[in-house]
């Protein structure tokens, strides 16, 4: 069985397969020639996976994104952010990690933040002297923190999973995410002074409330969104809905930049994007029960509890493996598999699963960018025509940053849940 | 994340256009409906009974009918380093092993979602709120694999026919 769990699925990936082919031949071979539970039990796993009303934000976060890049929601907050930073050394590199964090409190789409955020300012900070290598490398990387911001898509699809509340979650990923964006900004500044890069134009009031007004429905949207979950105004899914029409009212009325044709094609791709990443859920869904009904979850228990891990053992042993399967793997299939892998073992030491939830967020948040198949670097490459080599080497010091705000999520756990604590 | 090989049926094709788009007022009506509900529950008192069943057997239909025309246009997510690095035919020739286990796969799950929505639909099972027959969302998978297959079995001739056509490179 090793065969089909094991070896045909990383040689399919390594071969370029789609990652839902690959967990559906894998499951369709070992229900052949393995498994004497009636096929048909693919298509009941399958239909669960997908019949779960938490999935439902998903498209809309999806399609809230898409209608910000499109309606210029997204150009408005990098221009107010740039008026904000003023005279700090290294300005523009700041701006651009809180560009990225701020568009991460309305879409939930790291690879869409890359691609918005980079076009716009990529080609300033190469102007302004901070280097292709460098410049590659934060944009790339800053766009991870869209992951652990929320709305987050990962923390959807983890609650949904670990059948753990998704507002907490999103309440939970608030303090990691902006502690990852400080650590980044502080490492931009101290970069910035050591190269020597050229300074913006010092704080303008005037110029600041002007784009103050110019991007306010745009800063009150991620506002309306945020407070509308933590009040218990709407659930999630239902802020999504609204965070949609939030965006079609600004775009269309407000901005007036975008026509009802603009909001249709929006809404084909958000569906498209749906349908590329549900689809896996659904397949990957059903690897994850074949790997649960074959024992795979006690044995790793087992194996765990007789190397007798204390908690912080485990955690660094679950960092690790997800560091590693991040540089391979999409965030969703990590989750979706990996979840009812490590969610018995968590709650057997103890481990908060908000915590956990978090912790894993930011690994696959760190997997978006690690060579050599980052999602964002690909996109990087793409958009900005940026060599693979020079964002490989680009993304390595942001990664040390962020690997070591992840060791003070996971060890500092007051950090994450002090917000749910307080309110 | 690289750029797709020629799509079985582009994306300018009248059909793909119009199922594009009816999967995006799809997503239209789906927001409408979530906010309505919404709405109406918290402000009006008033519960729209199914809506939220509506809504996820809607999602359901969209990623699966979806899914086709992401297969049909070569969109599916993949680690694609090491297809974009080999040469045009070798490309092919991935392209073709990729559909062999795409349809393969999906022709597997076809036949057993076929069977069990016989299933559901022999014993008439429905919906909670809305008390719809439960065969037609389960139908869906039997429409969304059915149609990939198809999809991924046109590609794989696709491919079959340009490495016929594409001439060998020289042995040195």
């Amino acid at each position: 069985m090793i065969w089909t769990l094991a070896i045909l699925p990383v040689t399919l990936l390594a071969l370029g397969t789609p990652i839902f082919a690959l967990f559906l031949a894998g499951a369709a071979l070992t229900f052949a020639f393995f498994l004497t539970v009636q096929p048909v039990a693919l298509h009941q796993i399958m239909f669960g996976g997908l019949e779960n009303y938490a999935l439902l934000a998903v498209p809309f976060f999806i399609f809230a994104g898409e209608l910000m890049g499109g309606s210029g929601i997204a150009d408005r907050l990098i221009a107010w952010v740039l008026a904000l930073i003023g005279r700090v050394p290294g300005s523009l590199g700041v701006a651009t990690v809180g560009a990225c964090t701020l568009i991460g409190a309305i879409s939930g789409a790291s690879t869409a933040t890359v691609a918005v955020v980079g076009r716009a300012l990529y080609p300033s900070l190469v102007r302004d002297g901070y280097g292709t290598r460098f410049s590659a490398g934060l944009v790339s990387s800053s766009g991870s923190i869209d992951i652990v911001i929320p709305p987050s898509i990962a923390m959807i699809l983890y609650g949904a999973s670990a059948e753990q509340s998704i507002a907490k979650l999103f309440a939970a990923g608030v303090l990691p995410g902006l502690l990852i964006a400080f650590m980044m900004s502080a490492y931009v500044v101290v970069m910035a002074l050591r190269i020597g890069v050229r300074t913006s134009a010092g704080f303008d009031l005037r110029h600041f409330l002007r784009t103050t007004y110019e991007a306010g429905p745009a800063l009150l949207m991620p506002v309306f969104i945020l407070s509308g979950i933590y009040l218990g105004w709407f659930s999630p899914t239902e802020a999504g809905g609204f965070a949609c029409l939030y965006a079609i009212i600004v775009g269309r009325y407000v901005y007036r930049t975008m026509t009802w044709n603009g909001v249709l094609d929006c809404a084909v791709t958000s569906a498209m994007i749906t349908a590329q990443i549900l689809v896996i859920v659904a397949a990957a869904a059903l690897f994850s029960w074949i790997l649960t009904i074959n024992g795979v979850p006690q044995a790793i228990t087992a194996g765990l509890k007789a190397l007798e891990l204390p908690p912080w053992g485990f955690l660094m042993v679950v960092n690790i493996i997800l560091l590693v399967v991040g540089c391979f793997l999409d965030p969703t299939s990590a989750i979706i598999v990996l979840t009812p892998l490590f969610i018995p073992i968590v709650k057997s030491l103890g481990i908060d699963p908000i915590h956990f939830g978090i912790v894993m967020t930011v690994n696959i948040a760190i997997g978006m960018f690690t060579p050599p198949f980052g999602l964002n670097l690909f996109v990087a490459q793409t958009v900005l025509g940026i060599p693979l080599d020079t964002l490989y080497r680009g993304v390595l010091p942001f990664a040390v940053v962020q690997i070591t705000a992840l060791l003070i999520i996971t060890y500092w756990p007051a950090l994450t849940l002090v917000v749910l604590r307080t309110f | 994340m690289s750029a797709p090989e020629q799509p079985a049926v582009s994306e300018t094709h009248p059909v793909a256009r119009a199922v594009r788009v009816v999967l995006g007022l799809l997503l239209l009506c789906m927001v409408v409906l979530n906010v309505a509900s919404a709405m109406c529950r918290y402000i009006f008192g008033i519960v729209f009974v199914g809506a939220d069943e509506l809504l996820v057997f809607a999602m359901i239909w969209m990623v699966m009918v979806g899914m086709i025309v992401v297969t049909a246009s070569r969109s599916h997510i993949a680690l694609d380093f090491l297809v974009t690095r080999v040469a045009p035919r070798q490309r092919v020739m991935l392209s073709a092993a990729h559909n062999i286990v795409v349809t393969g796969a999906c022709a597997y799950a076809t036949v057993y979602c076929w069977s069990f929505v016989m299933r559901v639909a022999a014993i008439g099972q429905t919906s909670m709120a809305l008390e719809l027959p439960m065969a037609v969302p389960h139908f869906a998978l039997v429409v969304g694999f059915g149609g990939t297959t198809i999809a991924s079995a046109l590609l794989l001739a696709s491919d079959i026919a340009k490495l016929a056509r594409a001439p060998r490179p020289a042995a040195s």
